[in-house]
């Protein structure tokens, strides 16, 4: 799903280039410019074709592709589906219009009102669906794309009603007014600076939190990602490049009309970027002109075309979801793989790294010790009191573990703590300072997480999965991200150096450049304690850590859990398997029913009569 | 009563009209959503082809209307089924696909809308009133019959999908399914039935909503997307899983834009409709009568 961004213009570069090994490293930094070069190359190659309309019919197709474009990162970025961005699209060129026609603006004050005033109708209109999430944004964002043009018949006086606003006039620099072919030229900039930017996103701090979001809101916030405000950006980011594509649009054709932006138009974006393969950052424009060009060829097909599209969406879908793209991709890739150069296998590769990286590093101290306070802690779910009252301390540099059998209410607790439900009583403290009862908030204090079944990424690499821990510990903004100037591009190189130094603290160094999905499940644990350090946290909550691991694997664990208590964190683990709490944990709290029956040193808990009773008695200790 | 009122009254009474018609169409989802997560994007065009069935049989046949009800409906029924079974049930099947039934369903509902008007043309086909072309005075405000006929087979449709699921077997099983579709599974239930069930009984109310629609609207081949997306709005404002909460988030609907339309323009129906969804998400999110927070669910 999340290696779209691994795929660019020129798949065999690219492809070499994602191996990331030390040895692909002087390809890998020539990918990027060399599809730039190409891209550009191939988009000024088609302006010394002499067929005007062609052009024309090109520089339409470059324009829908900014949405197809904006579709998708939409897509990537949120997992959201902006089934109607082309009403953005006409909000931009509206805007662009009524500004320059009516009120005289200069075009390209009338080009930035445009894509400024679609970016906020695109929020603004979005804002309460994102929120919610599920499909809810999918059908407001086609509800925009009917009501536009509908709002844009309603008003005659500013923008023609449905006869359209006619005579606008076109972008000027100095006294040359730009043709078409200029736009076209000022296109084909704007979609490659546009998807070389997004590849540069991939690797950001932001490209990370794209990625996390998409695997799941909770997993998000436990990074201090904010939902709504990441999905904001994300799609405000978007409705800017649709509205921009709006505006030259106007500026270009000098007239619009509601009848320019059917609904239908919005499913031929749709369509394009998913014939063209949604994980792929150039599928949407291939698809967007497949699907332009098509009845174009065929034209006995035009009055079909819409059946076509459907059909089209129907049977991509269903044949290849995945789009044409990264089909071809992966084809050329295997080919390529056969008759190329073989590349080196991944344990002499991981050896050159492990030289060159600081092995010998040491756990970084915690950087302020402080313990957990929790007092009177309640949660009701429907009628069933899951927690009534839970109170107990954990006090820092040591291993709490709170055990219980399954069902007494561990991972809610933990899910209170990290305010993933709303407490219904109680409170929280850490260090004396109360938590925060917003999600992203609380990792923002300094509590990290890891979960009962691991959340990981599983198509990036383990060393970015580890990078996307430190989300918060970066300060590059969003368009420093977009360009990879300035903070981002130091913060990113100092970050893999850090999450490879805590790599090689967990003795994962060999594994860091593999896809965290295809590592093995206690690899993926100490993958999860890894990226949880990287948040630079005052309090690890752990759950069910070694969940489904055997012998050695679980002793592995074991040994990095004692010495990152013993570098001054705070942990607190839930887990049901007393053997292992009782070698691993200083103090322990045990949940029964909802309620805290004991709570003391490990030995002492064990030989707790209660404990015995309520918990050993009907459970086989293992 | 005031004179001056009687629009605004007349206004009322044909948004229960139209509200009754969104109300089968968001019944329909409801029935599908509940028991398989699945949001049918051309139920509206569904819809579109029983208003054009009602054209073909009733006005150019002159079929006996209860016949040519009977018919658009089963035809409806069976066209639900074949896409149920194209841009539905393959990616119910697929483990985690997410959203693929979203676009396909999209795509059929491109492609039926393309097919109504290769076949009938882009104008507007006018249905004669179906029962009776009188015009009832309510509240001394004029309205016209097929707005109280579409509005009382509604609310009897309301109440007995509430009573064949509460009563019979395949409606317990569709509440099962609704209510964990895992459990439901481990109890033998066949969950792909009840969800293809679901589906087509679905289409038969879209294919009704538009039989009666018909003759207040006249056949459109365009009208299906808005339709979808009404539907959608009024299941929003009533809230997912509950046949009442559709039923008076129709209305609800139904009533605004008509009063809406009458006091600026008929234009500002979809705007009307997009306001009213956003108030909904902003102050409730799970509706009016809405179960389950869309958050959690």
């Amino acid at each position: 799903m999340s290696h779209e961004l691994e795929t660019s213009a020129h798949p065999a570069e690219s492809r070499v280039g994602a191996d990331a090994t030390p040895a692909s490293g002087p390809l890998r930094d020539l990918a990027l410019p060399a599809g730039v070069v190409a891209g550009l190359l191939l988009g000024f190659g088609l302006l010394t074709l002499t067929d005007a309309a062609f052009i024309d019919k090109l520089l339409y197709i470059l324009l829908l592709s900014l949405v197809a474009v904006s579709v998708n990162f939409t897509h990537s970025a949120t997992g959201e589906l902006a089934l109607g961005q082309v009403g953005v699209f006409a909000a931009g060129a509206y805007g662009y219009a009524v500004t320059t026609n009516h009120y005289g603006w200069n075009g390209w004050l009338g080009l930035a009102f445009g894509t400024v005033f679609a970016g906020l109708i695109g929020i603004i209109a979005a804002l309460p669906s994102l929120r919610i999430g599920s499909w809810y944004f999918a059908l407001t964002s086609l509800f925009i794309a009917v009501v536009i043009p509908d709002l844009a018949r309603q008003i005659p006086s500013l923008t023609g009603g449905s006869d359209g606003l006619a005579g606008i006039p076109p972008l000027v620099i100095g006294s040359h007014a730009l043709t078409f072919k200029d736009v076209y030229g000022v296109a084909v900039v704007l979609v490659v600076m546009l998807l070389a930017a997004l590849r540069i996103l991939t690797h950001s701090r932001y490209g990370l939190a794209f990625d996390s979001l998409r695997r799941s809101p909770v997993f998000a916030t436990s990074l201090g990602v904010s939902v709504v405000r990441t999905k904001a950006l994300a799609y405000g980011f978007a409705s800017v490049v649709s509205g921009l594509a709006g505006g030259l649009f106007a500026a270009v054709n000098g007239y619009v009309s509601p009848d320019a932006f059917p609904v239908s138009l919005s499913i031929l974006v749709v369509a394009g970027a998913v014939v063209g393969g949604q994980e792929s950052v150039v599928g949407p424009v291939v698809g967007v002109a497949i699907l332009q060009l098509l009845p174009d060829y065929t034209s006995s097909v035009q009055r079909y075309s819409l059946l076509l599209y459907g059909g089209i969406l129907v049977i991509v879908m269903l044949l290849v979801p995945r789009g044409l793209v990264p089909v071809i991709t992966d084809g050329l890739r295997r080919g390529w793989r056969r008759i190329g150069p073989r590349r080196p296998d991944t344990p002499s590769a991981s050896r050159r790294l492990a030289s060159s990286s600081p092995v010998d590093v040491a756990l970084p101290r915690a950087q302020l010790v402080t313990d957990l306070e929790v007092v009177d802690v309640a949660k009701a779910f429907g009628g069933v009191q899951a927690l009534g009252g839970i109170s107990f301390d954990a006090p820092a540099g040591f291993i709490t573990a709170v055990i219980g059998p399954n069902g007494s209410g561990k991972t809610t607790l933990l899910n209170l703590i990290t305010a993933v439900y709303p407490r219904d009583a109680g409170y929280v403290r850490l260090g004396g300072v109360s938590l925060a009862r917003r999600r992203h908030r609380v990792a923002a204090q300094g509590v990290a997480r890891t979960f009962q079944t691991p959340m990981i990424m599983a198509e990036r690499t383990v060393v970015d999965n580890v990078q996307a821990g430190a989300f918060l510990t970066g300060r590059a903004t969003f368009l420093e991200s977009l360009l990879g100037v300035g903070r981002a591009r130091a913060e990113q190189r100092r970050g893999r150096e850090r999450a490879l130094a805590l790599l090689a603290e967990a003795d994962l160094l060999h594994i860091a450049h593999r896809d965290a999905g295809e590592v093995s499940l206690g690899q993926q644990r100490k993958l999860e304690i890894v990226r949880s350090l990287a948040l630079n946290p005052r309090l690890l909550l752990l759950d069910e850590p070694c969940a489904g691991l055997m012998g050695r694997e679980v002793e592995e664990l074991e040994g990095l859990l004692k010495r990152v208590r013993d570098a001054g964190y705070s942990i607190v683990l839930v887990e049901h398997n007393m053997s292992l709490v009782m070698s691993l944990a200083d103090r322990v709290v045990v949940l029964d029913q909802g309620q805290v029956i004991a709570v003391g040193p490990s030995d002492e808990v064990q030989a707790s009569p209660e404990v015995i009773a309520a918990y050993l008695g009907d459970d086989d200790g293992a | 009563m005031p004179a001056s009122w009687q629009p605004y009254v007349t206004a009322l009474f044909v948004g229960m009209g139209t509200g009754g018609v969104y109300a089968l169409v968001a019944m329909g989802y409801n029935l599908v959503f509940s028991s398989t997560g699945v949001f049918n994007l051309a139920q509206g065009d569904l819809v579109s082809v029983g208003g054009f069935l009602a054209f073909a049989l009733v006005t150019s046949s002159h079929v006996n209307v209860l016949l040519a009800v009977c018919v658009a409906i089963a035809a409806v029924g069976a066209l639900g089924l074949i896409q149920e079974l194209i841009t539905v049930d393959p990616y119910l099947r697929r483990k985690g696909d997410g959203f693929g039934w979203l676009i396909a369903t999209l795509g059929a509902s491109v492609a039926i809308e393309n097919g109504l008007q290769l076949i009938w043309g882009s104008e507007p086909h006018p249905v004669p009133p179906l029962v009776s072309h009188a015009t009832f005075y309510i509240l001394g405000a004029p309205v016209a019959a097929s707005y109280v006929l579409v509005f009382v087979i509604a609310v009897a449709i309301a109440v007995g999908i509430d009573v064949w699921t509460a009563r019979t077997m395949i409606g317990q099983a569709w509440r099962a399914t609704a209510e964990d579709r895992e459990a439901a599974q481990a109890r033998g239930i066949n969950v792909r039935a009840v969800g293809i069930a679901a589906f087509v009984l679905a289409a038969m109310l879209s294919g009704l909503a538009g039989f009666l629609v018909a003759p207040i609207t006249e056949a459109q081949y365009n009208a299906g997307a808005i339709m979808s997306l009404q539907g959608f709005v009024a299941i929003a404002i009533g809230g997912f899983g509950a046949q009442r909460g559709a039923l008076v988030g129709s209305l609800l609907l139904g009533i605004a834009e008509a009063e809406a339309s009458l006091i600026w323009s008929p234009g500002y129906q979809s705007t009307t409709a997009l306001v009213l969804l956003m108030l909904v998400l902003v102050v409730r999110p799970s509706g009016l009568f809405g179960r389950v927070d869309p958050r959690v669910a």
